[in-house]
């Protein structure tokens, strides 16, 4: 039931601006979507791979160098698609719910 | 008192009780043990690692010593495997959870040719679309191969597999569904269709919705293809048999013999001084339009196109231009210009005969030679014979036209005084014949008293048609009896 899921909210934070790993586990957390961290970095480093995701490396004021992750074009175009896909599901089950 | 370590965890030294470095070692192994199937997972692990420096950052541990408290309560931040393999159940090492979607015959109708079987069952088989087209149309083929080779005697009552193959066809594409949804198209390759399967397969995804919508347009398309690509097929051996007959016309192999006597370069060569013009003409308009046919054939069959436009154009217009050139060639070189070249010479009959003999002069080996429909032009001259000398030499063999004229006496009575007068006409206009305007009378008839021999003209390779053509008229008196007898001995009288 959550396959894919997970990819869609990673890709649907970086949406609105780029993120660090730290505050995307935030987020996630928050949203009560992951309780362990360890989930969140083999996805993004699969999403990466698909290139879906880039990331940069930014300084920090202490310790060392971020990974502050922002959405490609194939990650757009991914999103739009999950998007679409989402809210067929929706549409679909709220469909057979009110049946 | 305890021990410590002191380790550099993502560039960053840190200081950890010594159990609280086994606990850590030992969770980062289980973690590499849980990513080792992911595509990079080296790279994971420094991501962990640095989380791990983060957090511990996070803490204010940079003066102090790492406690085992502080390490076990990081790792249940992160999450064991376990943990991690419950919320991500797509990850590579995770099995238990992910279920592979069992693979399904599809109908390609995003790859197809005809009716996407081929490409369906090359994706069900996880096998290249073409290989699968090869093969088929191999085991079409195959007893027309057998039967042509004839290694195996197939009698005429056992089934075709051409037959069977174009059966097995239409059977699958009646019976196996095509892959319209995502859901069958992502089956047909065994792939699963969920959110993170379908940015996977993108770009299939479209193309398919396209696919699915068009009912009646998918139909009149796959009939046009069926027919597009028999017409292909119909060109590429038409194109293929025109170019073998061709060699065969050219290089003059004697399995016309029967059909047609001569190789058509043999006309060429006993008729035309030229011949390298007319040879090269005569094989380029010939040969390209069988080219061009196999080059439809290819572009309808296999879709191929040519890189370029220009081999096409220039073979076009070199084809109008050797055309063009040949047919203005042949017409002028049949078209009779009789006032091209003249030449005449005539010879006294004797005065006191009753009958006129005239003989055609048998040649040598007339038993063997084959007769031309008689008055047939080739290359612009009559002929009558053509014989195949043993040494593989052509020859062809014409006689002079013979025209009796006879004559009643004049007003004063006194009789007719007869003579034969020869005349040639060139049929030539283009400059391809060498002129001969001095003929010897002496080879052409014989004059002996009462009988006339005409000679026959023979022409070979050494001794070429020069386009001239032989009238005799032979001006006789009214009161004489002109007798003929052909090369055969056969006499056939006049009454002109």
């Amino acid at each position: 039931m959550r396959k894919g899921v997970l990819e869609y909210c990673i890709l649907s934070l970086l949406r609105k601006n780029d993120a660090y790993a730290s505050s995307l586990i935030a987020e996630l957390k928050e949203a009560r979507m992951i309780v362990v961290e360890g989930t969140l970095y083999p996805l993004l480093t699969r999403q990466k791979n698909q290139g879906l995701l880039n990331y940069r490396w930014v300084e920090s004021t202490q310790g060392p160098p971020r990974k502050y992750y922002t959405l490609t074009e194939k990650g757009k175009e991914a999103l739009a698609e999950m998007d679409q896909a989402w809210k067929e599901v929706v549409g679909s089950i709220e469909y057979i719910k009110n049946k | 008192m305890k021990q410590v370590v002191n380790v550099s965890i993502a560039g960053v030294s840190f200081t950890l009780e010594n159990d609280a470095h086994t606990i850590l070692e030992q969770y980062l192994d289980e973690l590499r043990e849980c990513y080792k199937d992911e595509q990079t997972p080296q790279e994971i692990m420094e991501d962990i690692e640095e989380r791990i420096a983060e957090l511990l950052l996070e803490r204010g541990i940079r003066e102090r010593v790492v406690s085992y408290r502080e390490v076990s309560d990081i790792i249940d931040i992160l999450g064991h495997p376990g943990d991690i393999k419950r919320e991500d159940p797509e990850g590579a090492s995770s099995d238990g959870d992910k279920k592979p979607v069992k693979k399904k015959l599809f109908r390609d109708l995003s790859n197809k040719v005809i009716g996407g079987v081929c490409s369906g069952l090359a994706a069900y088989s996880g096998t290249d679309p073409v290989l699968v087209r090869l093969i088929f149309v191999l085991a079409a083929l195959i007893s027309s191969i057998i039967r042509t080779f004839g290694i195996f005697n197939i009698g005429y009552g056992e089934v075709d597999s051409f037959e069977i193959m174009i059966l097995f066809y239409l059977l699958m594409w009646i019976i196996v569904p095509a892959a319209r949804t995502v859901e069958q198209k992502c089956a047909m390759y065994g792939y699963g269709a969920g959110i993170d399967d379908m940015h996977k397969n993108m770009k299939a995804a479209p193309v398919n919705m396209r696919a699915g919508q068009s009912g009646t347009n998918e139909v009149v398309r796959d009939v046009f293809n069926v027919v597009t690509i028999c017409l292909g097929a119909g060109m590429l051996l038409a194109g293929f048999a025109g170019l073998v007959l061709g060699m065969f016309l050219f290089v003059g192999i004697e399995l016309f013999e029967g059909v047609s006597l001569l190789s058509v370069m043999d006309y060429v060569e006993l008729g035309v001084e030229n011949t390298l013009l007319v040879k090269i003409l005569f094989a380029l308009s010939y040969t390209i339009p069988f080219i061009a046919m196999l080059y439809l054939g290819c572009r309808l069959c296999f879709k191929f196109k040519a890189p370029s436009w220009r081999p096409g154009v220039i073979m076009t217009i070199v084809w109008i231009a050797s055309f063009f050139a040949l047919v203005v060639l042949g017409v002028k070189s049949v078209t009779p210009y009789f006032d091209n070249t003249n030449w005449s010479d005539d010879r006294a009959l004797s005065g006191n005969i009753d009958t006129l003999y005239i003989n055609m002069e048998p040649f040598d080996g007339i038993e063997k030679s084959a007769t031309i429909k008689k008055g047939v032009s080739i290359m612009g001259s009559k002929i009558d014979y053509v014989l195949k000398r043993d040494g593989g030499g052509v020859e062809f063999i014409d006689y002079p036209s013979v025209r009796i004229v006879k004559h009643a006496a004049d007003e004063n009575g006194l009789p007719y005084k007869g003579f034969i007068e020869c005349k040639y006409v060139t049929y030539d206009n283009l400059g391809l014949y060498q002129k001969n305007n001095s003929v010897d009378l002496d080879s052409i008839l014989r004059v002996d008293d009462s009988l006339v021999t005409i000679l026959p003209n023979i022409y070979s390779k050494e001794s070429k048609m020069k386009g001239e053509s032989f009238v005799i008229w032979i001006h006789v008196p009214d009161t004489v009896e002109v007798i003929k007898r052909d090369e055969f001995g056969k006499s056939i009288t006049y009454n002109e």
